[in-house]
């Protein structure tokens, strides 16, 4: 997972699979990300497979962005994230 | 950042082959006719779980097979649909073509799409052409239908979900179970995150969130805790009926329409979602979802392919958590005694040899204790072999028109898992000969008063340090007159050769040699029996064989428990270290004068008791070294080989010891006499006596010095 500062947003690249297994990492990139205190673009064009795990994380991170005061959206989701969104009941709270 | 999956893959292909071998004894139960529902549900949920497995692992092709075979068996689980023998055939098939589908995705091959394709097409034309519930004249037994009238049938479920917090940790992904959820019907999801920490307390190994699931579909309450089995210890489940009255459950009134195959799946009833009544349902400000339809069926097909498994065999083994604890506290007891015995090497004076002795005691008593339960780790019961033989049966007697009851005892008696690898095919043989051989055809048996179904039983148990494994029938028995003419024939034997019955039993054992009067498919041919015995031979094993003609026969298999550990008597013979196996052992004993009897220039026998033993002199059989060539006063060794007592001539009996054995064969060339070698303690090489091999040796050492002497 790549993170690209670009002037006025973060980007985190998303990899083809966001699972339990590598949450600690993809938390304090996320963490790392929100430190910036720019807004934060997730690509999830890569994502083959996301478990509810890692849906969790996620949907936390928008909670924490609104407090905070920043903004997190979405580039190009995958069907997969869209479709793993719909069935966890968190479509709209994660901005998709 | 991804997930290396194949790491898993294995794991889910055993249980999955375990599943399916489940699937196959349970329909072999099956009572047409009379069908038993835990068994139904035990077929049910071993297809559902392989379907679940192949779904996560992207082997669509699998999953979609096992999700009409799903549907099947879930209209014969509702009642909804009679237990035929066809079907029963069918679902038998399905079973193999998954066996195949799996073993040809573990080791990257293709799968036989179009056999597949071909028995998938035989199931939804089963499926489609259902029958009606209320033509039941199969009996199918309802009455665990009937029997729990809180079975509600209505409009949907109100599912309320609340994982524990350790559920992600045992791999299972709600997301899945919400997924498998909508194939049953239309569901809204609601995510209730009120025990969710913020952001930077979180950890993401734990699950904080819930889910108020609405679930609209005919699926009963068996069928939506059958989605959360797999969390059923991780999580807390209420269902709560929405939208249907409360009324006793009959087979018609579940009587729906089949639940379509994935090529014709359809949008389930969209009916609207009522809100969320049930007061106990303390839901904290649950956000709003969409209704989620049941999915279309997704093209992975390249996802599949690029997660099928590398083409290597597995080669683990599943082993119980007591035998694994029992190893780590051994480890625990052998580094305590290691530090013992370091400290008393750090100052070591004369003083404490005492200590050191009790330590190096307490160090061997530990050793062999690991040594043992590792080995334990590698026995598994006897049942992994047995199992194939219930379809081994069904399949063959069918084709060849008798009846036969497999009965199946010993099954948890343990042995090697190699041993238990290479007896497999000789049980095959044995039992394919026994039921094309042995067994007669119903009318015979009627017209011989025996009972039409016959009886074949495998039974195993332990016996010494052996595992004796016996497969007997109440057929025909071996018909001696024609083994005997037989083996005329082929000169094996002459026509005016004394033999006795069971003599001429072990005939059946020589290579090429079969009295089957019309070669078969299944056996005839003459190469099974003597491959048999070989396979037998190289485990270290024995076969034999009881017949009485017009009752039956029994053929006794008896193999050592392992092959990798032996326990041995240390012999010396010169300078020499030999090891004799402790099982062929009967006793020792200091030879007495008088007991010693001459029968020619170079054959000696001992009277034990009330049999001769022949005196086997080991410094003549390999030609080296001894320290005594008097046999008066030296010691025996008396030991059993191949049915045969033998008297084993050394200089000096040492300790008895467990030893690995290592092959010579692999590391130097196969040597008559000797079944491997081992290394010693203080690293000399000890050889391992081959008791059988080494009483032919002596026979035929014997033969030929008689034959030069006769000819001078």
């Amino acid at each position: 997972m790549d993170n690209g500062d670009i002037s006025s947003e973060t980007l985190i690249e998303c990899e083809d699979s966001l699972d339990v297994s590598v949450l600690t990492d993809f938390k304090a990139l996320l963490a790392q990300a929100a430190e910036q205190n720019m807004p934060v673009v997730l690509d999830g064009s890569r994502i083959e497979r996301i478990d509810a795990a890692a849906l969790q994380l996620i949907y936390s991170f928008f909670i924490h962005a609104k407090d905070a005061g920043f903004s997190v959206s979405w580039r190009a989701p995958s069907d997969t994230v869209c479709n793993a969104a719909r069935l966890s009941g968190v479509t709209e709270a994660m901005g998709l | 950042m991804s997930i290396d999956v194949s790491q898993f893959l294995d794991t889910f292909y055993e249980e999955s082959f375990e599943g399916l071998d489940i699937m196959e004894s349970e329909l072999l139960e099956l009572d047409v006719g009379a069908a038993d529902q835990d068994s139904i549900n035990t077929i049910f949920r071993a297809a559902h779980s392989i379907k679940g497995g192949s779904g996560t692992f992207g082997l669509n092709a699998v999953a979609s097979f096992t999700h009409v075979l799903e549907t099947l068996l879930d209209e014969m689980r509702d009642g909804k649909r009679n237990v035929t023998q066809p079907a029963v055939d069918l679902m038998l098939t399905s079973v193999d073509v998954l066996r195949e589908m799996l073993n040809a995705l573990k080791t990257g091959q293709d799968i036989d799409a179009e056999h597949a394709a071909e028995v998938q097409q035989q199931l939804e034309r089963l499926l489609k052409g259902g029958e009606e519930p209320d033509n039941d004249v199969s009996g199918v037994d309802h009455t665990s239908l009937s029997d729990h009238p809180e079975v509600m049938v209505g409009s949907g479920w109100h599912i309320r979900f609340k994982p524990l917090s350790h559920l992600f940790k045992t791999g299972n992904d709600p997301v899945r179970l919400f997924e498998e959820l909508s194939d049953l019907g239309t569901i809204q999801v609601k995510v209730n995150d009120s025990g969710l920490p913020s952001f930077a307390d979180i950890d993401p190994e734990d699950c904080f969130l819930s889910w108020e699931i609405e679930y609209i579909g005919d699926a009963d309450e068996a069928q939506i805790r059958d989605v959360f089995a797999w969390v059923d210890d991780d999580c807390e489940l209420e269902l709560t009926i929405i939208g249907g009255e409360q009324k006793a459950t009959t087979v018609e009134t579940v009587a729906v329409a089949p639940v379509a195959a994935p090529a014709s799946k359809t949008t389930a009833p969209a009916a609207p979602a009522p809100v969320a009544k049930a007061a106990a349902v303390a839901a904290a400000q649950p956000k709003e979802a969409p209704p989620i339809a049941p999915p279309k069926t997704e093209e992975k097909s390249a996802v599949a392919r690029k997660a099928a498994p590398p083409s290597t065999e597995s080669g683990s083994i599943r082993v119980g958590i007591d035998k694994v604890d029992a190893l780590i506290n051994m480890v625990g007891e052998l580094v305590i005694t290691q530090s013992m015995l370091n400290q008393l090497g750090e100052d070591f004076t004369m003083d404490k040899v005492q200590r050191l002795q009790e330590g190096l005691a307490e160090l061997e008593h530990h050793t062999r204790e690991l040594q043992e339960n590792v080995m334990r780790i590698r026995m598994l019961p006897i049942s992994f072999a047995f199992n194939r033989f219930p379809r081994l049966v069904h399949d063959l007697s069918q084709k060849m028109g008798k009846n036969v009851e497999l009965k199946l005892s010993g099954e948890n008696t343990e042995l090697d898992k190699t041993v238990m690898e290479k007896i497999g095919d000789p049980l095959v043989h044995l039992v394919r000969n026994a039921l094309d051989h042995g067994i007669e055809k119903p009318e015979v048996r009627a017209s011989l008063g025996k009972p039409a179904v016959a009886t074949l039983h495998l039974n195993a148990y332990h016996q010494g340090g052996n595992i004796v494994i016996e497969i007997s029938d109440d057929g025909a028995g071996l018909n001696t007159e024609k083994i005997k003419n037989k083996a005329i024939e082929k000169g094996l034997i002459n026509a005016g050769d004394e033999l006795s019955a069971e003599k001429v039993n072990e005939l059946i054992f020589y290579p090429g040699f079969s009295t089957a009067d019309q070669i078969s498919d299944v056996s005839g041919r003459g190469v099974g029996m003597d491959v048999v015995k070989k396979n037998i031979k190289d485990l270290s094993g024995a076969i034999e064989v009881l017949s009485i003609p017009g009752k039956g026969s029994r053929f006794t298999i008896r193999l050592p428990l392992t092959l990798a550990i032996l326990d041995g008597q240390l012999v010396r013979l010169g300078d020499q270290t030999y090891i004799v196996p402790l099982v062929s052992i009967i006793e020792s004993l200091q030879i007495r004068k008088e007991n010693v009897k001459s029968i020619a220039s170079d054959s000696e026998l001992y009277r034990l008791r009330d049999e001769y033993v022949p005196i086997l002199r080991l410094h003549k059989v390999f030609n080296t070294k001894c320290d005594n060539k008097e046999l008066i006063n030296g010691l025996l060794v008396v030991v059993e080989g191949d049915g045969q007592l033998a008297g084993i001539f050394v200089d000096d009996l040492l300790g008895q010891q467990q030893v690995v054995i290592k092959s010579l064969e692999s590391n130097f060339k196969r040597v008559d006499g000797l079944s491997g070698a081992t290394i010693l303690g203080d690293g000399t090489v000890a050889l391992i006596l081959d008791i059988p091999g080494l009483v032919k040796l002596s026979k035929e050492r014997i033969k030929k010095r008689a034959a030069a002497s006769a000819a001078a």
